[in-house]
């Protein structure tokens, strides 16, 4: 028992020497306990140290790049328990936590200090570097999405690729992956899978709707996804102006029955103002008829691009952004006209001045028998309106004379 | 195995298509008063119709060869039932009647009225014809389901002379000669227009002359 005292005595004494040795500063500690600083040279050694109620211990660290750490102080058995605190190079608290804490800093000069909370005596020390979970660590399995373009006007369109990176060896039977977006502000379609799971696989979409959608595929007849790649696109059209944050979660199936979340993954997609630069060009002319004449232009895909109502006398003008139409003139009771018509911009186009035929009183491009015979049966009546083909208020031997005189025409009338 | 059979004889029967047309069709057809005709006499052709559902107008087309027959006039005996006097076109009869009231037909719609040119031996064709009804709309619109029944008549026109038909149309007769613009002038009518203008520019420089003779007297 003498024999261990005395061996103690000699270890306490050296470690005090040795504390000397290694540039001790007498710091002033808070509860007047002398603060020994120690050399700390590699990350995961293990280092010993002893401290007591008057001597706690420092580790100067330098980090030349941030770092995510772990100290730990671990007693070497009897009463002691410890208290790691981390400070800065001003001696300001960062951090501490009963015999260990894990912390993440950026380059500079730290110091561990290492003090007992109960008890004395030695401790291990080690200061480990923390291996966090990183999407891009070549080891870890991960999905992965990107947009192209990630930024687009209004009405245009980008393409999401979702990929799977890093599969293990043994690869993916399946992977079910499910997206959110903001559905006022984009709109997502044509969900297309890639071969990733070889060819063949078998897929199913639920949605898009309401903002989300579920987009899953397996390999078919024992195919698995083994290489990192892209597992399907999709199409998302901006629908407003703002940011948008696609996001996917991932579960994947080494074909074990058990699906696994992946961290999830989000693409950001930018929505500007669709900046349309429009160049108006002007269009003129003259339509004759006996009723008020509408002048219409269709687009390529005959949509209607402007519509007005001409003058008494027929005559017109109305503004379309340049471009090339299909002008159409129409009266109640008449054959329309209709003509092509290319507007440059910033000039007025003079379409030629056109007559519409009277006497297509039903509509269906041809005056016929029935036309006639309308007037017959509504004679002296003032309704339908357009067999008051003379717009006189009376459907009469007038307008029959109007018809007869275009009798059995047909249109639209070429309006050159 | 006999009252089977007799269900399904029934059956057949009264789900056969033609007794449900028969009961439905309402036709139109032609009928004329001579086959056999001489050169000069009126040919009597009477469109007739059976129609169930009341209607408002009818319309129909007879082609006709316009080198054996000339087209006249065509009426109706419908009260009511007016003719829609529209251009004729040379070898076809475009006639169309209308009423401000509905009215149920069974029998003649109109009469048409022919007058044979010469020896011949034609056809009257009813290419169409059409039952009218006044729509929600107020337009004329055919009334569906209307067949045509007799339709093609074969005339045997003598080249010997015979006498026209004296008897008035029933109805306010519809004239049908074609247009001059759409029926070709004949040679013998241009020859008169030729001698009527010759004799007219004679007339003209004789007076002309005997004016500038009294003038110089």
């Amino acid at each position: 028992m003498m024999k261990f005292k005395s061996h103690m005595q000699i270890l306490v004494a050296l470690v005090m020497l040795l504390g000397f040795a290694g540039g001790i500063q007498g710091a002033q500690a808070q509860s007047s306990a002398v603060v020994v600083v120690r050399d700390l040279t590699y990350w995961d050694a293990t280092y010993t140290g002893y401290v007591d109620a008057n001597r706690f211990e420092e580790w100067p660290v330098v980090f030349t790049a941030a770092e995510d750490f772990t100290v730990t102080a671990a007693p070497d058995g009897g009463s002691l328990t410890t208290l790691v605190v981390l400070k800065d190079a001003t001696g300001t608290e960062i951090a501490r936590g009963d015999g260990a804490l894990t912390s993440s800093q950026p380059a500079g000069n730290y110091f561990v200090q290492v003090q007992p909370v109960t008890g004395s005596g030695f401790y291990h020390f080690t200061i480990r570097r923390v291996e966090i979970e990183d999407p891009t660590d070549p080891q870890t399995p991960s999905a992965s999405a990107s947009a192209n373009p990630v930024s687009i006007k209004v009405g245009e369109t980008s393409t999401v690729s979702v990929s799977l990176n890093n599969l293990p060896a043994e690869g993916y039977a399946s992977a079910e992956f499910s997206c959110t977006y903001e559905m006022n502000g984009v709109e997502v379609n044509a969900i297309t899978f890639t071969d990733l799971f070889g060819a063949d696989p078998a897929t199913a979409v639920n949605g898009p709707a309401g903002g989300g959608f579920i987009a899953a595929v397996a390999g078919s007849n024992g195919r698995k996804a083994t290489t990192t790649g892209v597992v399907f696109t999709f199409d998302v059209k901006g629908l407003q102006t703002g940011t948008t944050v696609i996001t996917c979660v991932p579960r994947v199936s080494k074909g074990d029955n058990t699906l696994t979340t992946l961290d999830a993954v989000s693409v950001t997609l930018t929505v500007t103002d669709e900046v349309v630069v429009v160049e108006n060009a002007t269009l003129t002319g003259q339509v004759f008829a006996g009723k008020p004449v509408t002048v219409s232009l269709y687009d390529a895909a005959n949509i209607l691009v402007k519509t007005v109502v001409a003058n008494p006398d027929g005559s017109f003008s109305l503004t379309a952004p340049a471009g090339t139409y299909t002008a159409t003139a129409e009266a109640s009771g008449f054959l329309a006209a209709e003509g092509p018509v290319t507007l440059v911009a910033n000039e007025t186009s003079v379409k030629a001045a056109v007559t519409l035929p009277a006497g297509d009183i039903d509509g269906n491009d041809v005056i016929d028998q029935f036309d006639a015979m309308t007037i017959g049966m509504n004679y002296n009546a003032s309704q339908p309106a357009s067999a008051d083909l003379n717009n006189d208020g009376v459907i009469n031997v007038l307008d029959l004379e109007l018809l007869a005189s275009n009798y059995r025409l047909t249109g639209p009338v070429v309006w050159p | 195995m006999r009252p089977i059979a007799a269900l399904l004889f029934v059956l057949i029967f009264v789900l056969s298509p033609s007794r449900v047309q028969a009961q439905a069709s309402e036709v139109i057809w032609l009928t004329v008063d001579a086959t056999s005709l001489k050169t000069g006499e009126t040919v009597r052709v009477w469109v007739n119709a059976v129609s169930v559902t009341p209607i408002q107008g009818f319309t129909f087309q007879i082609r006709y060869d316009p080198n054996c027959l000339k087209p006249l006039n065509a009426a109706s005996p419908i009260a009511g039932m007016n003719g829609l006097g529209l251009p004729q076109t040379d070898g076809l009869v475009d006639a169309s009647f209308a009423s401000t009231v509905p009215q149920i037909v069974n029998g003649v719609l109109a009469e048409v009225r022919f007058e044979t040119r010469g020896g011949c031996q034609t056809t009257l064709n009813l290419e169409s014809a059409a039952l009218a009804v006044r729509n929600a709309s107020g337009f004329a619109a055919p009334l569906p389901g209307v067949k045509l029944g007799e339709s093609k008549i074969a005339l045997s026109i003598d080249s010997a002379p015979g006498i026209p038909a004296s008897q008035a149309l029933a109805g306010t007769p519809l004239p049908l000669d074609p247009s001059p613009a759409s029926a070709p002038a004949s040679s013998l009518q241009i020859g008169w227009i030729a001698v009527f203008t010759i004799l007219l520019i004679g007339l003209l420089g004789f007076g002309i002359n005997r004016a500038l003779q009294k003038t110089v007297q």
